[in-house]
């Protein structure tokens, strides 16, 4: 994991939190904002913070929808939408 | 007017009277031009094949039904069919599929319905009611415990769906009867006009419902007592006990907030389209945060047959301009974005009405809310014709949206333009028209963006039924470790997590598996939610049936309607170039979430090819001899 210069966040609404099985450290009420280094991608920033939830997630970083192998910057915003399954 | 006792009728098979077996062995067909029915016993044979669902659906289009018909002519069938696993104790089985040749597409149709209908049917004692010709003036089919009436429908004829269901619950005195009907849309013919069952529960897309107002048929209501049972209970108890435990935690989402919940992370992920395809980001859009809009309009919660979930909603809102009648049920995700974003509405009362009507009035809201969305941005570039510029839809007004419905379910003014659908009006309008459509074999989009779900996109372009979200892959699921369908690719032996963007020859293999396994839960029939794996499949159909299942067998099943499906699609004149969106798939925004992104045209058509390859087609899209034959549905291949 290659920690890059300055910090991203991470947004946790009360939806994703109500539906997380494992709540992130330093979030035990919903909403909060969770920094994370930059330089890593999501899906690392994610497993940081011990994020864990039976649905697939789809990051929303600084408004426009990026995959989770996205690498955070310094001052990213991560906004994490869940994935309902079916229809 | 015609009445056919149970004891003139064959009896289900003897394991399923004894409450040993979950199929009934029995097909009901009607004829309501002469009319007159009759009772086919398929054999054990047929059933292994086919399962249920779309497959059965299938068979009686290629078998019985010449090809390049009227689909609103009296040759066209109508089927209803449910799985080997509906109705039986399994939570998320209490579904069927209703199909035909679609009015709307010219291709199939086969829509799956929840609720208790199809749970009802099979204690009713048939395992499907193929619908055919047409009765000289409106009916109504009465099935209860194997017998058969056929009643006038006349006094029915223009009430909407809840007061339909109503009439016929006072009249046989049940209030447990379970009723199939139309409204006003399917009876004057709407080409995408829905069967709505308990009122809240549609078969949506592709037209079903102007196919059976063609038939005259007001309503198909059944109520039974046989028992469904099981040839394996302790078996299909290992796949119960495991659905027990992991509804709580893997449908979550669903006991919340239902699909509604999923409305606004849509919209900011890019999934809803806005404006008609044309903006990114939706003004108001926080009215839709699913707590917000259960406080406003959630009275209370509904669900299916054995559905501990309840991820239905009953909407209601009590005020005197814009009435919300709880009977109409509840807002769902795709309701909430074709008749709200894509028309630039963010007003939850207004999508909610909205909703209702399109429920009353018996109509699919997706292809609804597509051609209004579509008849906006012609009214904004100055298409549509003189004397409608005050009358017709206009984006972002709510007040327009609702008159719009109104005018489409009674072909009133442009609603009668509006009723043919987003791709006849384009072909009428002409001009530029066609650069405004968003539809896949002539069918309105469903509300997963394919610029942002790339490989559903060319699920779209490739169903048989026309653009189709269910028996798709999604491409937002797969991007997990975990969630049902990345254990079902693992079980598949294939990588997890899939990349969110782009198609791959990997998310090829991905959507090669998913569009199987769907097409499997369309045919057993399975509510889509319900995140079994192939091992709860493999199980769960041995147990109802008693055949000794394999993961190949589920994955063949479903490949069969898909192919299926292809050789209908052939036979009915559609050839390789008909495999394509619109273009409004590929238009590339300039903001929001997914500004710049969309696939090519000629990118498509690439991976179209790698699909074909797969599937065993040639460049044509024509399935091989061989391939056909792997699936043993060579008979089916002669005739074409
Ligand atoms: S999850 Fe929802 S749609 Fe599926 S069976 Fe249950 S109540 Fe019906």
């Amino acid at each position: 994991m290659q920690m890059g210069e300055g910090q991203a966040f991470v947004i946790i609404d009360k939806r994703l939190h109500s539906l997380l099985t494992a709540k992130p450290a330093g979030c035990a009420e919903a909403p909060c904002r969770v920094p994370v280094p930059a330089g890593i991608s999501i899906c690392e920033a994610l497993q940081l913070l011990g994020v864990r939830l039976p649905n697939a997630l789809t990051p929303v970083v600084n408004g426009i929808t990026q995959d989770l192998s996205y690498i955070l910057h310094s001052g990213d915003e991560v906004r994490l939408v869940v994935q309902i399954s079916g229809g | 007017m015609l009445v056919y006792k149970a004891d003139t009728l064959p009896l289900p098979r003897a394991e399923f009277l004894n409450g040993q077996s979950a199929y009934t062995g029995l097909v009901l067909h009607v004829d309501l031009t002469t009319p007159r029915c009759w009772v086919e016993s398929p054999p054990e044979a047929f059933y292994r094949r086919f399962v249920g669902g779309r497959n059965f659906i299938l068979h009686y289009l290629l078998t019985q039904t010449p090809p390049r018909i009227d689909p609103l002519g009296p040759q066209n069938l109508l089927i209803f069919a449910a799985g080997v696993l509906s109705g039986t104790v399994l939570p998320g089985t209490g579904r069927h599929a209703i199909g035909a040749k679609s009015p709307l597409t010219g291709a199939l149709a086969s829509s799956e319905a929840g609720g208790w209908w199809g749970s009802e049917l099979k204690r009713a004692g048939y395992d499907a009611v193929v619908i055919h010709g047409r009765a000289a003036e409106p009916v109504y089919l009465l099935i209860r415990d194997r017998e058969v009436e056929l009643h006038s429908a006349k006094h029915l004829w223009g009430k909407t769906t809840a007061d339909t269901q109503d009439a016929l619950r006072e009249a046989v005195g049940d209030e447990k009867l379970r009723v199939a009907c139309i409204g006003p849309a399917g009876e004057n013919l709407v080409r995408y006009a829905s069967v709505m069952h308990d009122v809240s529960r549609a078969a949506g897309r592709s037209g079903i419902g102007a196919v059976m107002g063609s038939k005259n048929l007001k309503a198909v209501a059944v109520r039974g007592s046989l028992p469904v049972g099981l040839e394996n209970k302790s078996l299909m108890q290992t796949v119960q006990k495991w659905i027990n435990v992991h509804y709580k935690t893997d449908m979550a989402w669903a006991i919340q907030y239902g699909t509604a919940g999923s409305a606004l992370g849509n919209v900011l992920t890019g999934a809803t389209a806005i404006r008609n395809y044309t903006r990114g980001l939706l003004s108001g859009a926080d009215q839709l945060e699913p707590e917000q809009l259960f406080r406003l309009l959630v009275r209370d919660r509904d669900t299916c047959n054995k559905c501990p979930v309840r991820c239905k909603l009953v909407v209601g809102y009590e005020d005197e301009e814009t009435p919300i009648d709880t009977r109409y049920g509840g807002l769902e995700y795709e309701s909430i974005a074709s008749l709200g974003p894509l028309c630039d509405i963010s007003d939850p009362v207004v999508i909610a009405k909205a909703n209702e009507l399109c429920n009353a009035y018996g109509l699919d809201s997706i292809s609804t809310g597509g051609t209004i969305a579509f008849a906006m941005e012609a009214l904004e570039q100055g298409a549509l014709p003189l004397e409608w510029r005050e009358i017709a839809p206009r984006f972002g007004d709510g007040e327009s949206l609702i008159r719009a419905i109104h005018q489409i379910a009674h072909r009133e003014g442009p609603g009668d333009w509006m009723a043919e659908g987003s791709q006849r009006l384009a072909d009428r309008l002409g001009g530029r028209a066609h650069e405004w459509l968003a539809t896949g074999r002539g069918q309105e989009l469903p509300m997963h963006d394919p610029r942002l779900k790339q490989t559903m996109a060319m699920g779209y372009a490739l169903s048989a039924t026309g653009a189709d979200h269910m028996h798709n892959y999604n491409d937002s699921f797969a991007t997990a470790e975990e969630g049902d369908i990345c254990s079902r690719l693992k079980e598949v032996g294939l990588p997890v997590p899939m990349p969110l963007w782009g198609i791959s020859e990997l998310k090829i293999e991905a959507f090669y598996y998913e569009t199987a396994f769907k097409n499997f839960y369309d045919c057993a029939v399975i509510c889509h939610f319900y995140p079994y794996l192939y091992q709860h499949m493999v199980e769960a159909l041995s147990a109802a049936s008693g055949w000794d299942v394999t993961l190949d067998e589920i994955n063949r099943i479903g490949l069969r309607a898909i192919t299926l499906g292809r050789l209908y699609l052939l036979r009915e004149g559609f050839t390789a170039q008909d495999d394509r969106l619109s273009a409004r798939a590929f238009y590339k925004l300039s903001e929001g979430p997914i500004a710049n992104r969309a696939l090519t045209p000629e990118e498509m058509r690439y991976w179209l090819g790698v699909y074909y390859r797969r599937m065993g087609w040639d460049e044509q899209g024509i399935p091989s001899r061989q391939a056909v034959e792997q699936l043993e549905l060579l008979d089916y291949m002669k005739e074409n």
